[in-house]
């Protein structure tokens, strides 16, 4: 490789690599925020709302209660709103009791196919609430704050829209869900402590060369997780930005160990009692995502100021890394 | 809109082969792809129809979904022109491949003490499907070649593609669709053990758009939309909307769908299929939709990137819209208020608020008594003026309905359309029916020279999409 064509390889793979670092190209006004857990064992566990025409698992009402605080503490234009959801592979509780009931020579329950995607408890959520902007669902290996704000930062440049409602879903197994005997061909941990089942070995196969943990979370458990955004003119207390690099952090997080698992919600979380913390107490703060498999972290400010932050400000923020360095 | 959107390269993938010679064969000629699946047992469901291409009892494991992807991936930036390495975002529109996890749960099953199947409808598996045909009058003879013979057509397809410049899988850094299918892993040391734990992964959306991009070399973010029949139509506007924001130049779009008996008895208990073995879209004797195997990718570019390396832009897209509802989780609304809002969106952005230039819509026409009287009233909305002479067709009347890939595929077909100078028809169409008073390009094909066109989708939850296309 000539010189020159180093060169233009590393400026376009700075260029590459900014670009995906400054993932807002706007900032964003945080106007509410919730989370919901089930059966994790947590002090603040809520029991599962009873949804109409969802039965069994608890990701459609997990998804719906968190939007329903978000919608109900910040009532808004539902034809200027969107909503978007993540989740490594949406429900996996109705998938698997399908499955199961299928291969056992049972007829399908026709509530487990109306429940079937996503799709459906966005449904839901938008009668309630008459939103008719887009609905989106998503599909993410890591953690879906960053692809979330993405989102939104994409879709608030629609004239069309002043809010968007992000969320996340993450299930734990399920007792009914992961075979009591595994076949055979799929193989199973030596421990008899670890995480066993179709998740299980879903997540060993994703996980494998990373380093990742399996989830532990108990069977029928589950978390949820949303932020309401709109545009920082729209009144929102709190706003969120992209830090310019993770370097104006003062420490590079690129090489840390990554903690979470594949699927896991806990950036929306900790976003979430950010924000929370902010609203009480004021100030600055810095969240850093966990590395990801293509690309470093990626790090965003939160503030309860309007202006950018400056180094003094992020200096003396709370700071807070996935990465757990 | 700061940079327009161009296309540039596909690949498609349907029950009537690979390619755009396989869709003007059968999607263009009017000629439904349904027959009796093989592809598992049918006895417990309503009907064994299904548009899945017929080779053989092995064939969902021959049409993993990982492999159609790279197939037709491969084919789109071959034509595409686009060199390993580029950077370019993969938005990916697919639900996951179920056929591990119902091959898991099937061998658990196996471990357990078994119970009879409940066979509700009677046992009417495949080795009696001729039977079903003969006691339905209305149910079409399967238009479809027998196995051996298809799996010929395949490697005919293939090899065709491969030799004709500029379309294939020939052209592209002598990169072939079997050097990616090698790129995406098939198996790996530890045998059926090591396989099937991989196959699993492949439930997981996210994981196919990573094995994709992989697969081709291409370097920049990646999207996976599960949003059921929007998906991947979901996936090309956030391509658009990425790209004419000028956040990236490039992005391979795709979406896949593989006839599979889960969602096969999901949309069975659901008495969503056709209960004729026909889609008859927006006919009077419309009993429902049937499945069918879709896999498709689109290269979208911008005008300026394209021109900057060459690439021949092969249809620009000037308008996109997506709206909600909100009236009911798996009902669309009956005055397609979505949809109606969906499409003006998408006419608003290019220009033609009235649709004065649209020349076609691709409609999403599934076949079933709720979506088509209401596609037709959302479609009255959005364009009063101009419904009526606006030629309007489904083309799931032959290829079946495609879900997560229906938006990719149908972009594909609506693309066609527009540089063929044909329009697809409405096949199965038997009678008028009164709340569907469109022209609907009943069962013949059309010549015609549309300048731009209208596709159309959506969804469970009330989610609807709109993109205008427009021939260079």
């Amino acid at each position: 490789m000539t010189t020159t064509e180093n060169t233009e390889k590393t400026e376009k793979s700075e260029k590459a690599e900014k670009a995906e670092k400054t993932v807002l190209r706007s900032a964003l006004g945080v106007l509410a925020t919730a989370t919901a857990t089930h059966g994790t064992g947590r002090d603040d566990d809520i029991p599962l709302p009873r949804l109409p025409g969802f039965v069994e698992s608890a990701f459609s009402p997990l998804a719906y209660e968190v939007s329903r605080q978000c919608l109900t503490e910040r009532p808004g234009d539902g034809s200027r709103t969107a909503v978007a959801l993540a989740g490594l592979m949406g429900d996996t509780t109705t998938a698997d009791l399908a499955s199961r009931r299928m291969v056992s020579g049972r007829v399908h329950n026709p509530l487990l196919f109306m429940q079937a995607t996503a799709n459906s408890v966005l449904g839901h959520t938008s009668r309630e609430f008459g939103i008719t902007g887009q609905m989106v669902s998503l599909s993410t290996l890591d953690d879906p704050v960053t692809e979330l704000l993405a989102m939104a930062d994409l879709l608030l440049e629609d004239p069309e829209l002043d809010r968007v409602l992000v969320l996340g879903v993450e299930l734990g197994g399920d007792e009914r869900g992961d075979a009591a005997v595994p076949p055979a061909e799929v193989p199973q941990p030596s421990s008899g402590d670890a995480p066993r089942g179709r998740l299980a070995a879903v997540y060993r196969e994703l996980a494998a060369g990373s380093g990742r943990p399996v989830p532990v979370l108990p069977a029928r458990a589950g978390l949820a997780a949303a932020m309401l955004l709109g545009r920082p003119d729209t009144g929102a207390p709190v706003t969120v930005r992209s830090a310019e690099t993770t370097y104006d952090t003062g420490h590079d997080a690129r090489d840390a160990a990554v903690a979470w698992h594949h699927g896991s919600i806990q950036g929306l979380f900790e976003l979430a009692a950010a924000h929370r913390r902010l609203l009480r107490d004021g100030g600055s703060h810095l969240l850093v995502t966990e590395p990801q498999a293509r690309r470093g972290p990626t790090a965003f400010v939160l503030t309860t100021d309007t202006e950018a932050p400056t180094q003094a400000h992020i200096a003396g923020s709370e700071t807070e890394t996935h990465a757990h360095q | 809109m700061s940079g327009e959107v161009t296309v540039t390269g596909f690949g498609v993938r349907t029950a009537f082969g690979t390619g755009a010679e396989a869709l003007r064969r059968g999607v263009f000629a009017g000629v439904p792809s349904f027959a009796p699946t093989t592809r598992f047992d049918t006895g417990p469901y309503r009907t064994p129809m299904a548009a899945a291409a017929p080779d053989g009892p092995d064939a969902v494991e021959d049409w993993a979904l990982r492999h159609a992807l790279a197939q037709c991936g491969t084919d789109a930036v071959g034509m595409a022109g686009l060199p390993a390495g580029t950077e370019a975002a993969v938005l990916l529109g697919v639900a996951g491949d179920h056929t591990s996890v119902t091959r898991y749960w099937r061998g658990a099953a196996g471990s357990l003490p078994s119970a009879p199947r409940e066979m509700p409808y009677g046992n009417r598996g495949p080795s009696v499907a001729g039977r079903a045909h003969a006691a339905q009058p209305q149910m079409s003879q399967p238009r479809a070649p027998e196995g051996a013979r298809y799996r010929g057509e395949f490697d005919r397809l293939r090899s065709a593609a491969a030799s004709v410049p500029g379309h294939g899988s020939g052209t592209d850094a002598n990169r072939t669709a079997e050097q990616v299918a090698d790129a995406v892993p098939t198996g790996r040391p530890g045998g059926d053990v090591g396989e099937a734990a991989e196959r699993l992964a492949d439930a997981v959306p996210a994981h196919l758009a990573e094995l994709l991009a992989e697969g081709l070399g291409l370097v920049g973010p990646r999207l996976t939309f599960t949003n059921a029949c929007v998906a991947s139509a979901a996936a090309i506007i956030h391509a658009c909307r990425l790209i004419s924001s000028g956040r990236i130049d490039v992005a391979v779009c795709a979406g896949g769908y593989l006839v599979e008996e889960e969602t096969f008895g999901k949309f069975d208990s659901g008495r969503a299929l056709s209960r004729d073995g026909m889609v008859r879209p927006f006919s009077l004797d419309r009993s429902g939709l049937l499945l069918g195997d879709g896999v498709a990718a689109v290269v979208l570019e911008s005008a300026e990137h394209a021109r900057r390396r060459g690439a021949r832009p092969l249809a620009t897209v000037v308008g996109w819209g997506a709206a909600t509802d909100a009236h009911h989780i798996a009902q669309p609304h009956p005055e397609g208020v979505g949809l109606a809002r969906a499409a003006r969106q998408a006419l608003r952005l290019a220009g033609d608020p009235d649709g004065a230039a649209l020349g076609y819509v691709n409609a999403h026409g599934t076949g079933t008594k709720y979506n088509d009287g209401a596609e037709t009233r959302g479609l009255r909305a959005a364009f009063p003026q101009r419904a009526e002479s606006i030629p309007v067709s489904s083309t799931k009347g032959t290829t079946g309905h495609l879900l997560e890939a229906a938006g990719v595929v149908e972009f594909v077909i609506t693309m066609l359309a527009l540089t063929d100078g044909v329009l697809p028809p409405t096949a199965g169409f038997t009678r008028p029916d009164p709340e569907c008073d469109l022209d609907y390009v009943p069962n013949q094909p059309r010549q015609a020279d549309p300048r731009r066109a209208l596709t159309i989708n959506a969804a469970f939850g009330g989610a609807n999409t709109a993109l205008v296309l427009e021939r260079p």
